[in-house]
């Protein structure tokens, strides 16, 4: 009986000094703090540094924590993970939490993160024991708003200009907000030009210097492959339809994108009409044959050169043919002039005039009915 | 036993059962109001809000049957009666005990005022604290049965 009271005594003692130890560090409780503006992001990483300090008189040990940031769909985007660390009691320590975006994302939700700002669902576990008395266990979830480091993209309308031996310059104004705290866009910008059969059309290099939370805009040049050989670009106006490929660095990785970009070309031949003819004899088995052409160069940059010619058919017999015409047409200004050739004095009609136009950028046709 | 030793006894067990009531019965129900006094400035209302979930709703209860077991306790002391009293006692501490940990551990939410916003669920394990909480219940608990069942033959007991 005199052991069990002495144990009583022993246990009493023990079960007082540990609930109060408890209690002290309870009420003295530690605290965890995160300091945005000190989070690294570099190397395909953000690593957010936690302060954790210790106040009471049981330190913590074993503290581990792992973090999810996720998208309205529930799809996780970056995941990360911290500890094991210990917190002597009476101390601070700085626990850094690592978080890598998770592989295997789609591109679209790549992009989406990058270009949107969004409200992300944040869900979190730490683990902490106090030994060796309690073992903590928290599971937190919360919205984290997302800064997008290139919000509102904008790629405007490009535009062409500078022709040269098949090459345009195309000019294209890019702008964006960069709302995040940790990208930091700074660098020189690959910029790719494709076309629907993923063949490279086009390359320019912009330099962005964009740091966190700060707008830019700019513009890009992209020294452009003028289509060649396409006999309805001479005649008609068209949009062409690219999608322009952007390598974007930033300190933490290298952000692709791909941007649809819309090309609205204007035809050096635009409303090309035949005017008034006529036919006059010239010789025994021959007449001479006049007629006006009018057209308009409506592209802004591309002044139209080579030259012009034509054979006559009556039905699918040629029966007589134009000299090449010479063209010099300056971009955005209109053309006439008077063609001139020779056709069978015989041929019944109607006749039909076949206009070869040889350019620069191709060669094209078009037929005319005479009468 | 003397009539003067009874009325000793009685106003003794009261004494014990008051503070036993203090302790299981008032300070559960107040545990807001006790920590405040204590507790250092920065230790938000919102925290003290949050006591009164974490104390377990049959303690009250719990807390009055130990009060008639430890005045029980104490009008029994040296009787035969003693044994059982202080076996029951035990076991009924230690179950009070339990309900006061949770069963070992303690869940609840804290407030986002606190948590930067975000919902957070702690839950704390203190199975090491309680079973050495409840040890000196079981040391009590041990006394009883011996005293109820150990005595060995011929030995003289004080009555």
């Amino acid at each position: 009986m005199k052991t069990i009271n002495m144990l009583a005594v022993l246990v009493l003692i023990l079960s007082a000094a540990s609930v109060a130890l408890l209690a002290l560090t309870v009420v003295q409780r530690p605290t965890v703090s995160i300091n945005d503006m000190d989070v690294q992001a570099q190397n395909h990483s953000l690593t957010i540094p936690v302060t954790v300090m210790s106040r009471g008189p049981l330190g913590l040990s074993n503290i581990t924590v792992t973090v999810q940031l996720s998208d309205v769909n529930g799809t996780p985007l970056m995941q990360g993970a911290g500890g094991p660390m210990s917190a002597p009691a009476r101390s601070t320590i700085l626990f850094p939490v690592t978080m890598c975006l998770s592989g295997g994302l789609p591109s679209s939700v790549v992009q989406a993160l990058m270009t949107t700002d969004q409200d992300l669902t944040l869900t979190s576990n730490a683990r902490a024991v106090v030994p060796p008395l309690a073992i903590v266990t928290a599971s937190i979830t919360g919205n984290y708003s997302w800064g997008a480091p290139l919000e509102n993209l904008r790629v405007g309308t490009p535009e062409l200009s500078s022709y040269s031996d098949g090459y345009a310059i195309l000019s294209v104004p890019v702008s964006f907000n960069n709302h995040s705290p940790f990208f930091n866009i700074s660098g020189m910008s690959n910029v790719s030009l494709s076309n629907s059969t993923n063949n490279d059309v086009g390359s320019g290099v912009l330099d962005i210097n964009a740091p966190y939370e700060t707008n830019y805009s700019g513009d890009l040049a992209i020294n452009f492959t003028v289509p060649q050989d396409q006999q309805n670009l001479l005649f008609d106006d068209s949009n062409l339809s690219y999608a322009a490929n952007w390598q974007i660095p930033t300190n933490v990785f290298e952000l692709n994108l791909s941007e649809p970009l819309i090309v609205s070309w204007k035809a050096p031949i635009s409303m090309l009409e035949l005017g008034s003819f006529s036919i006059t004899p010239f010789n025994s088995t021959q007449a001479r044959l006049r007629f006006e052409i009018s057209f308009t160069d409506n592209s802004s940059f591309l002044a139209l050169g080579g030259s012009v010619s034509g054979t006559v058919f009556e039905g699918s017999n040629a029966v007589g043919s134009i000299g090449a015409y010479q063209l010099s047409v300056s971009p955005c200004s209109a053309f006439s002039g008077t063609l001139s050739g020779f056709v069978d004095d015989n041929a019944p009609g109607p006749l039909i005039v076949k206009l070869t136009f040889s350019t620069p950028i191709g060669e094209g046709s078009q037929d005319f009915v005479l009468g | 036993m003397s009539r003067s030793s009874l009325i000793t006894r009685v106003i003794k067990g009261w004494i014990y059962a008051f503070f036993v009531f203090m302790a299981c019965v008032f300070l559960p129900f107040n545990l807001s109001r006790v920590v405040s006094l204590f507790a250092p400035v920065d230790m938000g209302g919102s925290i003290l809000g949050i006591l009164p979930a974490l104390v377990n709703p049959a303690l009250p209860l719990a807390g009055i049957f130990l009060m008639v077991l430890v005045f029980l306790q104490v009008l029994m002391r040296n009787t035969k009666a003693y044994g059982p009293v202080l076996t029951v006692a035990g076991i009924g501490f230690m179950a009070y005990v339990y309900l006061a940990f949770w069963g070992g551990t303690i869940q609840t939410t804290l407030p986002t005022d606190v948590t930067m916003g975000l919902s957070t669920n702690l839950a704390v394990n203190l199975t090491v604290l309680m079973l050495i909480v409840m040890a000196l219940p079981l040391l009590a608990t041990a006394k009883g049965f011996i005293l109820t069942f150990g005595a060995p033959r011929g030995s003289s007991r004080r009555v």
